[in-house]
């Protein structure tokens, strides 16, 4: 099940969730706000999601990835709004009954997500300037 | 003044030769460019990526790099001609609009274009060259800069007025070839659809929902109303779209009503 968060993600009860008699494997992503991108530093981050279709894609994901991989259960959480360093943006976690399908999971879905669920993220660095990630890199060769 | 049609594009969003298309008057794009090019100039030329040996032809002769490429090579060709420069692909260009581009030529500046109706920038193929760019166009394509447009912000030039979204709307892609098709056939309707914006859109537009009324037939056609009206300066390419809920084609037939998100590429995780 995948969920956006507009509050601090606990990633222990993502874990708890997950929990079942048949598992024998557990693995997680978590996803942290970093103080620098690109040489320039970081001050806080912001995420605005289309929540609608965020949640829809996410869940497709989800659906997916435990098909092909040999899962027992995954959730994951998405913040959105404002996060500063050291916050947790994104968790996953991948429960199976061996190792390398819990691993294996938890890759795949940090991957997908990135590059279809649609969610966007603004650097705001300390110099008092922000910038949407990646928008602004896709902006045509700056014209 | 000479003519140059471009024909060389490799058409790779259309999974088709674009010159061969026949969408009027039962010409392909290719003959009817080197119509619409006659009737202003005195010869007309075709440029191609490969050497064809085919009479008024002009082979690009810095490789297969694209438009400026090729209009390097029409100026190499005869340095001390104007080269009316036109993309094949425009089918809703009239001759009108290359009659009101040659009446208006500045032959003291570089070069005289159009605006672009979604960007307010140079449309560099549908204009005239003149003989004085060619220095900086060589010494463009020999730093690696290709781009036409952002070679014309760099020249001195004559820039007309904008003829208006679709005289200078290409075929790139299958959503282009619907809307051209619909105002060629004159069967579009009147719809309203409302559009959300998120995240960067929202910011450039100034707000997170409008109400639009749109002849548009796709969403590809609407995101380019949208470009002129809010002047957002991203590009389709590389974005996705979602309508009523979900991700759909750009080709996808907007009907009355729908709601659409543009989706620029995204950053999550």
């Amino acid at each position: 099940m995948f969920k956006l968060a507009n509050k601090p993600i606990d990633p222990r009860a993502l874990c708890d969730a997950v929990r079942d008699p048949a598992a024998g494997g557990f693995a997680s992503f978590e996803g942290w706000v970093r103080n620098h991108h690109h040489g320039r530093n970081v001050a806080s981050l912001e995420y605005e999601a289309f929540p609608a279709l965020a949640e829809k894609e996410g869940n497709r994901i989800l659906e997916k990835i435990c098909a092909d991989h040999d899962i027992v259960t995954a959730r994951c959480q998405h913040r959105t709004g404002h996060l500063q360093i050291g916050e947790i943006a994104i968790a996953i976690a991948v429960s199976a009954a061996h190792r390398d399908a819990a691993f294996d999971a938890c890759r795949a879905i940090i991957d997908s997500i990135k590059s279809t669920v649609p969610i966007w993220k603004k650097e705001h660095y300390t110099d008092g300037t922000s910038v949407w990630v990646k928008c602004h890199a896709c902006a045509d060769h700056g014209h | 003044m000479k003519g140059l049609l471009l024909v060389g594009g490799k058409s790779s969003r259309m999974g088709a030769d674009k010159s061969e298309l026949v969408l009027r008057d039962g010409l392909s794009q290719r003959e009817r460019g080197i119509q619409l090019l006659g009737c202003v100039c005195n010869e007309v030329y075709v440029s191609t990526r490969e050497e064809s040996g085919a009479e008024n032809t002009i082979a690009d002769a810095f490789g297969s790099i694209g438009p400026l490429g090729a209009i390097a090579s029409a100026q190499q060709n005869d340095p001390d001609s104007a080269w009316l420069v036109l993309a094949c692909d425009l089918p809703l260009l009239e001759q009108e609009h290359l009659t009101n581009l040659t009446n208006s030529r500045d032959t003291k500046k570089d070069a005289t274009c159009f605006t672009s109706a979604t960007d307010g920038l140079p449309e560099p193929l549908c204009a005239i060259w003149e003989p004085s760019s060619m220095n900086t166009v060589r010494e463009s394509l020999d730093a690696g800069k290709r781009c036409p447009r952002s070679l014309l912000l760099s020249l001195e030039t004559n820039s007309l007025s904008s003829p208006g979204l679709w005289p200078l709307a290409n075929t790139n892609t299958k959503a282009d070839l619907l809307e051209i098709k619909a105002r060629l056939n004159k069967s579009t309707l009147l719809k309203t659809i409302s559009v959300s914006y998120f995240a960067q859109l929202r910011e450039l537009t100034g707000t997170s929902s409008e109400t639009i009324k749109t002849d548009s037939e796709t969403p590809a056609g609407l995101f380019e109303e949208i470009r002129a009206k809010h002047s957002i300066p991203l590009k389709r390419k590389g974005m996705m779209v979602a309508v009523n809920g979900d991700f759909t084609d750009w080709s996808h037939p907007l009907a009355e009503g729908e709601d659409v998100v543009f989706i620029p590429p995204v950053a999550g995780g």
